[in-house]
């Protein structure tokens, strides 16, 4: 599903962030990436999303290269892709339902069936009641829930969340926790990275560690 | 489907850039309403004179003076012969009394210095009305040096005034185009200026759009809608003023300089005209969100 060849990132000549990353990880499988904050997490999950490319060697993302994908094709891979991040990254103009929604109207889905998807995975992070709100108004663990129906409202086959639980507490945090493993046990492919060890111990799926800027199994 | 779904969700979102961004919006239009209204006042400036040099260019009258040695009879077949002419449309003989008469008429004041004369000082002449499509300067000279002869004294067409008439609008139509280019090029401009302010302040949305797979066109075109509605906002606005003032002083000059200017009208402009005027400014607007979009925002470029 996701695979690293020999992989390198420099954004400045001679200092690079990852250096020969190697990885594969399969169709369904639930991977945590972890390593101190620098390790080059957030860049290796920005090169799996195409928002980086890599210096040198090659990233395949559902065996298609994609340093051969032409930039106008690069929507078209992500949508294949949720990404959930620490800061949300939700439209605080937007309600619930249209922040959601975004992720069905790039695709040009029709109007009632935005309506039921939305509905039904606002349903599933446990937020159909609060579809009319705007993100100010709710908590981080409701915000995050948001950000994560947004990511997975597409049926992606992939789930990257950069450090989800980063500004969540204990209790918000195994709940996040617990929404993305059931995403995963519908078949989506979940990569998470987090520097809480805690997270990582209690349970138990690979791990994969970045330091400084290389992949330890 | 999918692209009326498209259409729908990317005119729903233009929309709500304009509701959230109102003061902007509200500048943007403002800038274009003056800009069109500046041109369109110039444009109908020019339109009205060259209506009129129009309505005068029908009435164009060469006059020739023949000398006093010509009879009334060779002055007549000298006429008969000046209207084979196919530029010739009508022609009159105005005897010497004739013009003294005429002259003494429309000058009271001076008519007792010319008994004083005791000779009438005033030349025989053959008056000729000219086509109406000969209303050109150079078409109206090449007649006129066709048409000399000895028995003539003197032949005029008040050539200067018809020739600065016409410089005049030459000036008008050159100034008019490069006001029309200056005020387009700020309004232009103001319009991507302030396009741009609006991406600022929707930065997050553009990352996010990008996050879920949005094309470049997909988060472009909105805006691109946005400054069209702008556009077209400003320049019927525009339109409105320009026929609010145009009534206003349509009435000053129906009380008062209607009576001097007699058959010339001061008319609004035509329904082409400010059809062109929207498509101008719907134009503008365009212009100045492609220009903003192209440098904000950069979809899949790394």
């Amino acid at each position: 599903m996701i695979e690293m060849f020999h992989v390198y990132k420099s954004y400045v000549e001679g200092i690079d962030v990852l250096m020969d990353v190697n990885l594969h990880v399969s169709k369904g499988e639930f991977v945590f990436l972890t390593g101190v904050s620098g390790a080059g997490k957030t860049t290796l999950l920005r090169l799996m999303n195409c928002t980086e490319r890599a210096t040198s060697g090659q990233v395949l993302i559902r065996r298609r290269n994609v340093a051969r994908l032409t930039s106008s094709s690069i929507p078209y891979l992500r949508r294949n892709i949720g990404v959930v991040y620490q800061d949300f990254k939700l439209i605080r103009r937007r309600s619930v339902f249209d922040n959601v929604a975004l992720a069905l109207e790039v695709l040009g889905t029709p109007r009632a069936e935005v309506q039921r998807r939305v509905m039904d995975v606002l349903r599933s992070v446990g937020l159909q009641h609060k579809y009319l709100q705007y993100p100010p108004t709710l908590s981080g663990g409701e915000q995050q829930r948001v950000a994560i129906a947004r990511a997975i409202v597409n049926d992606p086959a992939i789930l990257l969340a950069d450090e989800p639980t980063g500004n969540l507490d204990p209790d918000m945090t195994i709940e996040i926790l617990k929404l993305l493993m059931d995403i995963n046990n519908r078949g989506t492919t979940v990569l998470v990275a987090t520097h809480d060890r805690s997270i990582i111990e209690r349970l138990r799926f690979r791990t994969l560690v970045l330091e400084k800027g290389r992949i330890y199994h | 489907m999918v692209l009326g779904q498209y259409i729908r969700y990317l005119v729903v979102r233009a929309f709500q850039n304009i509701r959230e961004n109102k003061f902007l919006t509200v500048v943007t239009v403002a800038v274009i309403t003056v800009s069109m209204l500046l041109f369109s006042s110039f444009l109908l400036l020019y339109f009205n004179l060259a209506n009129a040099l129009e309505n005068w260019g029908h009435d164009v009258q060469v006059s020739i003076y023949l000398r006093d040695s010509v009879s009334e009879t060779e002055a007549r077949a000298i006429m008969a012969e000046l209207e084979t002419h196919q530029e010739v449309t009508a022609s009159s003989y105005v005897s010497k009394e004739e013009a003294l008469e005429s002259f003494s008429r429309s000058l009271s004041g001076v008519a007792g210095i010319i008994d004083d004369l005791g000779t009438n000082p005033l030349p025989a002449s053959i008056e000729l009305t000219l086509r109406d499509d000969l209303a050109d300067t150079a078409a109206i000279e090449a007649f006129v040096d066709s048409i000399d002869r000895q028995e003539f004294e003197d032949v005029d067409w008040s050539q200067e005034w018809v020739e600065k008439f016409y410089a005049f609008l030459d000036l008008l139509r050159w100034s008019g185009i490069v006001l029309a280019g200056l005020l387009a090029s700020a309004s232009v401009f103001i319009i991507s200026q302030t396009i741009k302010l609006g991406f600022y302040a929707r930065r997050d949305e553009f990352e996010i759009l990008e996050l879920v797979g949005a094309t470049g066109l997909f988060i472009r075109i909105p805006f691109l809608i946005e400054g069209i509605v702008q556009g077209l906002t400003g320049a019927m606005a525009a339109e409105v003023l320009l026929f609010v003032a145009y009534r206003i002083v349509h009435g000053i000059l129906d009380t008062g300089l209607q009576e001097t200017l007699g058959a010339i009208s001061f008319r609004f402009l035509p329904s082409s005209y400010l059809a062109g005027i929207v498509l101008g400014g719907m134009g503008l607007g365009l212009l100045g969100s492609i220009l903003s979009v192209r440098k904000v925002v950069r979809v899949g470029a790394d």
